[in-house]
């Protein structure tokens, strides 16, 4: 067996024409140091889907001109981190009490809530609505942070109000190691 | 960006020349279909076999697609996911409301 501690920071700039070319760097650099652990394959799925959805939010909301994406990988986890100087997510900055769950968006399938951590901090998650699934007019059409966390074992946003600094940080748990 | 390969039947089949389905073609693919949708009475067959990657803007403009087609009480089928592609639809459960077939040839279109 053989496990890795591995971690790279990437910097992009923050345009939509270069959202393919920035998730490829981020994905060579996942592929190449996932290649010992077993069912790599649905790590490899999950992360892919977080980072693009990461890149894509960040064009489409924080309007900030870089984003920064970090990845970790320890034998219990990847974790991804994407942190940015644009607009912040706005219900974080609220200071409503720790435990607060608010609903971000509902669908017949979905429920998507944040749960707020800390004055700084909220955790996003998702409940499985089982229903008449096929209704297509009850069903959303933004899939962005329902992607995310549905990938995640974690999905937590935080706001530093003295830098502006955004930060959302996914967690994908590993598998134990292949045996050898 | 939708290829139109032949009608069929009360179908009309296509295929999407795009690998990378994201933000950046996601409104020009919407509108393209809903301008398929409009403008034909067939339901609209869609062969996704290039597409390698595909984010939340484009799985919107899906649905709204096919929110469009229901409308028209018509509709929009898939064939030919990556497996990739595939688990996104299963992870997000859009693989209840669209109709995903591996090929063409198992749509059973009227002869």
């Amino acid at each position: 067996m053989h496990t890795r501690y591995s971690g790279k920071y990437f910097t992009f700039i923050n345009v939509s024409t270069a959202l393919t070319s920035s998730l490829k760097q981020v994905l060579e650099y996942i592929e190449e140091n996932l290649a010992d652990f077993a069912y790599a394959e649905d790590i490899y799925f999950k992360t892919k889907a977080i980072i693009t959805e990461l890149l894509t939010n960040g064009f489409k909301h924080a309007g900030a001109e870089t984003v920064n994406i970090s990845i970790d990988i320890d034998p219990q986890y990847i974790t991804i981190v994407k942190t940015d100087y644009g607009i912040p997510f706005p219900l974080v900055v609220s200071g409503s009490p720790q435990g607060t769950k608010t609903m971000l968006s509902y669908d017949i399938m979905h429920h998507l809530y944040a749960i707020n951590l800390n004055a700084r901090q909220v955790k996003f998650l998702v409940e499985d609505i089982i229903g008449d699934e096929t209704d297509i007019k009850g069903v959303g059409e933004h899939f962005g942070l329902l992607i995310i966390t549905k990938c995640s074992e974690e999905f937590i946003y935080d706001f530093d109000e003295a830098s502006k600094l955004n930060t959302f940080t996914a967690k994908v748990k590993l598998p134990p190691p292949a045996h050898v | 960006m939708i290829d139109i390969i032949k009608q069929e039947n009360g179908y009309l089949l296509t295929k999407l020349d795009v690998t990378e389905a994201n933000l950046n073609n996601s409104e020009k693919f919407k509108a393209e279909l809903i301008g398929l949708l409009d403008g034909h009475n067939d339901k609209i067959v869609i062969d996704m076999h290039r597409v390698s990657y595909m984010d939340s803007s484009f799985l919107g403009a899906l649905v709204a697609g096919l929110k469009h087609a229901i409308s028209l009480n018509s509709d929009v089928l898939l064939v030919s996911l990556r497996k990739d592609i595939s688990d996104l639809f299963s992870l997000i459960r859009l693989d209840k409301v669209f109709k995903i077939y591996n090929d063409f040839d198992d749509i059973v279109i009227p002869r």
